[in-house]
């Protein structure tokens, strides 16, 4: 620390001159003066404070580390983020020195641990009273914002009641156009002529089902395109199922949807499909939107009509376990807490345009959501279990819940279990028969024998026969793996006396040289004897199999232990058996007449027990083949869902400071956000959060009631814009998934309240409002460009054209699918139900997974987190780890390069060839056809004409002409496939 | 070819892409005035930032306004927010995380100290028991700054004086997950932008016809495509992959060429289908107007074309002679494969990419037998990483280029099993070489047995902010609006160790 920088303080100036004064001398500070005190801390603390604190917690007051200023005693007191920063005379429980003293969360200076003196000095400080003679000016306060964001929430548009602007436009197709060319006029602007037929109905079944109009379609509408075929269309195109299978793709994109959990463990979702399929049920049925979203909270706490009704309605709740977790977390107060982000985050911004995800850390920027309002919505989700057990250690899992089921599959199910049950346990007790067969003492040995079948085994260990001669039925072996993880210990409890101690086994080449082996017992001092030896196993012992380990001498009756380890082992390690004999004085074997009687009469036990070995032993193998024939029959499983349920704890939770799990906060009610609760802003004073929690339930109810609520000034509007923004382009609101303060403020306010209203009034009916919107005349208009509008409104804001959208991912592929004739429209049922618990492991050179390769329908192949489908992604299909509300639109060469070479769009290329080689049509015919299948048009006669040269120029003389022919055509379909009015929307 | 007509360039197409648009008005806004001459760019620059593979991003379109506010000096080093010294990155990835005390950090009380039980704190949920395992390996001073570096890497040895040693890195995460998660994307729990993207997205590549952000064998493993992706960022910030799983495989780009090698003989067939599309796409566009999305897709064509004729060439190892191949260790069994990965790393980045990462894939996570799993890994590595920092360096090409070598974590100074180490984010080394770092240093200390760093502590998050720093890119000033808030690299948190810088 250099002067000038001291001195560049203005607090500091004139400190050079005491510090040089107290340096003389040392400083006793217990029991200090007040001029020790004061030199303890002009030499000790001050300088300290100078060059490794102030830099974050000072200098700058807008930007405190923590929200903490160490400029004055008061600053330092009135704390930080987590409180205080010191108790005066109470050092340990200061945070200052938990900090300094690496100890706790917070871990500071952050470039590294101060010098224990440093540290010492600072307690002594401390527990002095934490003499600071620095004042506290006003000037170095945190500054603190003069408006809150909850206190204006009012002025922002999306908090604000649904309003209806004027009573003129009722009638539902004049509504929109109505506001939309009042708009326009005031710009001067008129929207555009209606688009050709044609083109309005490629628009029109690409938006309402994904899929393109059939050629025989086409050919209806282009001879007939009256207003009347259009709405016939339009409510025959609603009613079929391919309509839900595209509007529910567009839930489940802000969904985060997934057949796998991705991130670190990406392990199989097995059920998520049912949350795919009640998605698109629910469009299909066209369910009211509230009752959409109350079951996707809290389904498993809504009444259920029936048994379909109760199990869509727990499939629902999966919505909030979709998202990617990181499983193998060890901190798992941390892990839960990031699941409840996830799910306060998803809930938040899909449905209700908010970006709650800010408020975990700090009070939102922007938007008036207090990091209490945050925790009183985490409390909810804290009291909701997600994650349960583990896939493997330090890995967690989540609940599986079981869904009724027909009574005839439950009995089944439930018999199987009950007599595989039956069966694991004869076969266990007739191994345990076994084992105690095998534990009878043998009649050839002298001394008390312990067989390895007696001893406790940590690790895996083989039962082995291989090599003669052994104790007993068999001995064990390391299987020369796992090195350092196995051991055997045999203890035997035995009388005062000497006792020689052996072990048995067999000598090999690839045995172990250095098999650790450790003998321990209580001395008469009551002390633990204990001895460690390497045995080398390549060696024979002296009388095979025993080798004596040790000679022992027990003043009292003792437990003796003796421990087999295959640590640092480099071959394989025998275990059979550990020998006791008793000896006497001058360590000669004492006769076996001399032993305990019980030890005697061996001889004949020993002949008993061979033929009761083999007498278990044949039944133990009837058993086990009866238990692999029963398990061979097992029942389909019972269904199970990926769903939530309340937690046994149900309660309020504490703040995290800044999101750190390890610093609690204040504890928060559970209740919903301020600002949009009823009467909110009405009285400044009131506390609006009235909503009382349950005390055995986590709130989700309520949650859901309140996001339901008609008067909710966010879900509506949040809904019909995007619902809106699918089918025009763009939202009313750009930022679909935001409707905060950052966000994008809406063109048509007016028109968005309108058709929120008349949403409500419809009963939430996503159907009707779809409808309404594209029975519109602005809908109909065509995409074409007029300069002078652009001048004037260059993005189309106001909608004097139609906005030319991108023809989806999936509606790319299904096309393709369509127009060779594969697509496999049918439902999929557990699609990933052949993978194991992981989709692919963690390991070095994992195998790799082809689980989006077949023909079915897009929305129907499974969503592998990290290994989606190559065409799908690289055409805008929406990352399963994000909620994404509005897809990506990019237009990059990897998708030109994919056009181009790849394999599988090749593939349908080629086929659409062959088939159109195949047929009977002219060149013209089948140009014509191809036109019809790809751009759901007909070429005029300057296309036929170009294309007809393609194909004629195309050359290639080293193959048939039939094979020429077949790869002109082939380049041809691609060409279509690849050039952009395929890709785009008009 | 057929080209986009003069009229649609110059058109003034209106910027659809929203993302682009905020990222661009943002960056300028970041920009001091001086930066770029007081120059605003005109709106028509812009656009086809949409487009491409990123190359057209900041740092191209303003240094394209400066190169012609300053005409006719060219080529400025200009970072986006201040002088870079580095242009480019190659991130070695050491998968599985080596042990520091078994490589670059000399603990010599860890060795007197070996098999005796270890009484510090132990961080929580670990399965290494409480005794201290000496490093098997033998540890030399190395040139003329004295590096120590352990028997395991000789041959990176040999280039001490061009290391700057980071000995006090911490990072969070004790499972692999959240510290590969860490080390790619400076988060440990939520979906980020990976590194690469980050530089990506704030530089662009200085090559029209090469991604700027190219991964070299990345694992499948512990998040996978997470850890080269661009998460929220425009699609086009993230990797172009090649092979995976520490495996380079035939070196290909993905789609460059029709996969049916048949189908490559026909001479006539690419440029006249090539031809026919662009046809198509011009007969939509003259019916349709200007539109942004028809000019986005016709360029696509261009520059995949481009493409095709530039990526396999770079591509083409065939070409390095022999002398070469042996640098890098190409000409032996047990270093051919991150030869290969090196010596493409190399050719990328003279040929303009930005950002290339190389991952020896999931390999280094040695809970048991330490010493045969380190003695394989170093060899593997060893010398292919040599090679590529003496190659740079004849060519000239290594002042301007960083490398930055290390694992998610380091390992335990005690023992798991009998012979093995646990994960260790507490405390590990990773190094950086080249691209204006100070070399011939150790900076920063662990403990006297290496387990955790208690001296000038380098967290990943100030890593990230000293490697953009060394761009040119203020990390702080590199940020994304998402979700409702700006994002960037650092979180909230990370400060340049300028101590690291030459």
């Amino acid at each position: 620390m250099s002067i000038s920088n001291l001195v560049a303080r203005p607090w500091l100036s004139g400190i050079c001159a005491l510090m040089g004064l107290c340096f003389s001398g040392l400083c006793t500070v217990r029991g200090a003066s007040a001029d020790e005190r004061q030199a303890h801390f002009e030499n000790r603390i001050r300088p300290i404070l100078v060059k490794h604190c102030l830099e974050c917690h000072g200098d700058d007051p807008s930007e405190l580390g923590g929200g903490l200023s160490l400029l004055s005693r008061q600053s330092a007191l009135s704390g930080g983020d987590t409180g205080p920063a010191f108790v005066p005379q109470q050092a340990d429980s200061s945070l200052l020195i938990q900090a300094m003293r690496y100890q706790g969360p917070v871990q500071m200076p952050p470039d590294g641990r101060l010098p224990a003196a440093v540290v010492k000095d600072f307690e002594q400080w401390i527990a002095d009273g934490a003499y600071d003679p620095r004042e506290e000016s006003l000037a170095d306060r945190p500054v603190a914002s003069t408006t809150s964001p909850l206190a204006s929430a009012l002025d922002h548009w999306a908090f604000q009641p649904l309003r209806r602007a004027s009573a003129s436009a009722n009638e539902s197709s004049t509504l929109i156009d109505g506001q939309i060319d009042r708009a326009l006029a005031a710009q001067g602007l008129k929207r555009s002529r209606p688009a050709a037929p044609v083109t309005l109905l490629r628009r029109l079944h690409y938006d309402l089902t994904g899929l393109p109009p059939s050629p025989d379609l086409i050919k209806r509408f282009s001879d007939a395109p009256t207003d009347l075929a259009y709405q016939a269309i339009v409510d025959e195109l609603l009613a079929t199922a391919d309509y839900g299978r595209h509007w529910g793709r567009h839930w489940l994109d802000v969904a985060r949807y997934a057949d796998s959990n991705g991130s670190d463990f990406n392990a199989t979702f097995h059920q998520a499909w049912r949350y795919r399929d009640y998605v698109i049920d629910s469009f299909n049925a066209d369910k009211p939107y509230d009752q959409f979203l109350a079951e996707q909270i809290a389904g498993d706490l809504l009444p259920a009509k029936d048994e379909v009704a109760r199990t869509s309605q727990l499939v629902a709740t999966g919505f909030l376990m979709l998202g990617p977790k990181m499983l193998s977390e060890r901190d798992k107060a941390k892990l839960q807490m990031d699941v409840v982000d996830d799910q306060i985050d998803t809930i938040g911004r899909a449905m209700m345009g908010l970006t709650l995800g800010c408020a975990r850390c700090h009070d939102h920027k922007f938007d008036p959501v207090p990091t209490s309002d945050y925790y009183a919505l985490a409390g909810i989700f804290r009291s909701t279990d997600v994650l349960q057990g583990e896939i493997q250690q330090y890995v967690s899992d989540w609940i599986e819940t079981p869904l009724p089921a027909e009574p005839a599959h439950v009995a089944a199910v439930h018999d199987f279990e009950a007599r595989e049950k039956e069966l694991v346990a004869a076969v266990k007790q007739a191994e345990n028969r076994l084992k105690a067969a095998r534990s009878t003492k043998l009649n050839d040995e002298s001394g008390i024998i312990v067989d390895d079948v007696n001893a406790k085994r940590t690790g895996d260990w083989v039962e082995s026969v291989y090599s003669s001669p052994f104790i007993g039925v068999g001995y064990l072996h390391d299987d020369n793996r796992n090195k350092g993880q196995a051991t055997v210990t045999f203890s035997r409890r035995l009388p005062a006396g000497h006792y020689r101690v052996s072990v048995a086994y067999t000598p090999q080449a690839n045995r172990s040289r250095r098999t650790k082996v450790e003998w321990s017992y209580i001395d008469q001092e009551g002390s633990l004897q204990s001895q460690k030896i390497e045995l080398d196993q390549t060696q024979a012992p002296e009388a095979l199999p025993w080798k004596k380990l040790t000679e022992l001498n027990l003043a009292s009756e003792q437990d003796v232990r003796v421990t087999f380890g295959n640590e640092g082992t480099d071959g394989y390690v025998i275990v059979d058996a550990v020998r006791f004999e008793p000896i006497d004085e001058s360590g000669k074997p004492i006769k076996r007449g001399d032993l305990a009687s019980s030890e005697k009469e061996s001889s004949s036990q020993a002949d008993d027990a061979k033929v009761l070995i083999e007498q278990v032993k044949a039944e133990l193998d009837v058993l086990r083949e009866t238990l692999t024939r029963h398990r061979d029959s097992r029942p389909a499983p019972l269904p199970m869902a990926m769903a939530v349920r309340d937690s046994k704890q149900i309660g309020d939770t504490f703040v995290c400071v800044r999101g750190e799990v390890s610093l609690r906060g204040e504890k928060v009610a559970r209740g919903f956000l301020r600002v949009c609760q009823p009467g909110f802003g009405q009285d400044e004073n009131k506390q609006v959060s009235t909503i009382a929690m349950p005390a055995d339930q986590s709130g989700r109810l309520q949650l859901a009631h309140w996001i339901c609520d008609p008067d909710h000034p966010l879900t509506a509007r949040v809904i019909v814009n995007r619902v809106w923004m699918h089918l025009m382009g763009e939202g009313i609101v750009r930022s679909v998934d935001n409707f905060g303060v950052l966000g994008e403020r809406p063109s048509h306010p007016e028109l968005l309240d309108e058709l929120a209203i008349e949403f409500l009034r419809d009963g939430w009916s996503i159907k009707r409002l779809i409808r309404r919107i594209v029975l519109s005349e602005t809908y109909q208009q065509a995409t074409e460009f007029d300069a002078d509008s652009f001048r004037i409104d260059a993005e189309n804001r106001l909608l004097w054209r139609m906005n030319r959208k991108r023809l989806p991912a999936e509606s790319l592929r299904d096309t393709l699918l369509l127009a060779s004739g594969e697509l496999d429209n049918s439902p999929s049922v557990a699609p990933v139900s052949t993978y194991g618990t992981l989709i692919s492991e963690n390991v070095a050179d994992p195998k790799v997974v082809k689980a989006s390769e077949s023909n079915r329908r897009s929305v129907y192949l499974p969503v592998i987190r990290g290994q989606v489908n190559d065409l799908l992604i690289a055409f805008d299909f929406a990352d399963p780890d994000l909620l994404v509300g509005r897809r990506e639109r990019t237009t990059v060469p990897s998708q030109a390069l994919m056009m181009l070479n790849h394999p599988w769009l090749r593939a349908r290329s080629s086929l659409i060839a062959e088939q159109l080689a195949a047929s009977d049509m002219s060149p013209a015919g089948m140009i014509r056809e191809a036109y019809a299948r790809v751009y759901c048009r007909f070429p005029d006669d300057e296309e036929i004409r170009i294309m007809s040269d393609f194909l004629g120029s195309y050359r290639d003389t080293s193959v048939s002409e039939e094979v020429v022919e077949k790869r002109a055509l082939a380049e041809f379909v691609n060409a279509l496939v690849a050039s952009s009015e395929f890709r785009l929307l008009d | 070819m057929v080209g986009l007509s003069q009229v649609s360039r110059d058109s003034s197409i209106h910027f659809d892409k929203q993302s682009d648009f905020i990222r661009i008005k943002r960056c300028l806004m970041n920009r001091t005035h001086e930066d770029f001459g007081g120059l605003m760019p005109r709106r028509q620059m812009l656009t086809r930032a949409a487009c491409g593979f990123g190359f057209m991003a900041l740092t191209d379109l303003l240094g394209r306004q400066q190169a012609l506010a300053m005409a006719p000096q060219k080529s400025v080093a200009s970072g986006l927010h201040h002088r870079a010294v580095a242009k480019r990155v190659i991130f070695l990835f050491m998968h599985g995380g080596p042990s520091q005390v078994d490589t670059f950090d000399y603990k010599p009380q860890l060795t007197r100290d070996n098999g005796k039980a270890f009484s510090g704190p132990m961080p929580s949920q670990i399965d290494a028991i409480p005794k201290l395992l000496g490093s098997p390996w033998k540890f030399k001073q190395h040139g003329e700054s004295g590096l120590w570096v352990s028997e395991l890497m000789p041959e990176v040895a040999k280039q001490a004086d061009r290391l700057c040693v980071i000995r006090s890195m911490h990072s969070r995460g004790q499972s692999h997950g959240q510290a590969v998660s860490m080390i790619h994307t400076g988060s440990d729990n939520l979906i980020r932008p990976s590194v690469g993207a980050w530089v990506s997205y704030g530089l662009g590549a200085e090559n029209d016809s090469l991604p700027a952000f190219v991964a070299l064998s990345p694992a499948t493993a512990h998040g996978g495509p997470r850890n080269y992706g661009a998460a929220f960022l425009p699609a086009q910030h993230q990797a172009t992959v090649i092979g995976s799983n520490g495996k380079l495989r035939d070196v290909r780009i993905a789609h460059l060429q029709p996969s049916d090698s048949r189908e490559q003989t026909i001479g006539l067939e690419r440029p006249a289908k090539l031809a026919l599309i662009q046809q198509l796409n011009e007969r939509h566009a003259a019916l349709a107007g200007p539109d942004q999305d028809i000019e986005g897709i016709i360029e696509s064509y261009e520059l995949a074309f481009r493409m095709q004729k530039v990526a396999p060439d770079v591509l083409n190892l065939q070409a390095e002679p022999e002398h070469v191949n042996r640098l890098y260790g190409i000409d032996k069994p047990a270093t051919a494969d991150f030869g290969r990965q090196c010596l493409t790393a190399r050719r990328l980045i003279e040929s303009g990419v930005r950002f290339v990462q190389l991952s020896t894939g999931n390999v280094w996570d040695q809970h048991s037998d330490l010493l045969n799993g380190h003695t394989k890994n170093s060899l593997a590595t060893d010398r292919p990483i040599a090679g590529l920092i003496q190659d740079l360096a004849q060519r000239g090409l290594l002042d301007e280029t960083l490398i930055v070598w290390g694992g998610e974590f380091g390992r335990t100074p005690i023992m798991q099993g009998s012979n093995g180490r646990d994960h260790n984010p507490q405390g590990f080394t990773m190094w950086m070489c080249g691209g204006g770092v100070r070399g011939g240093q150790a900076y920063g200390e662990t403990d006297e047995h290496g387990y955790y760093a208690v001296h000038n502590r380098v967290h990943m998050h100030d890593l990230h902010a000293t490697i953009l720093h060394l761009l040119g890119i203020d990390h702080e000033r590199l940020t994304y609006p998402y979700a409702g808030r700006e994002f960037r690299l650092t979180d909230v948190q990370g400060r340049v160790v300028h101590d690291l810088i030459a």
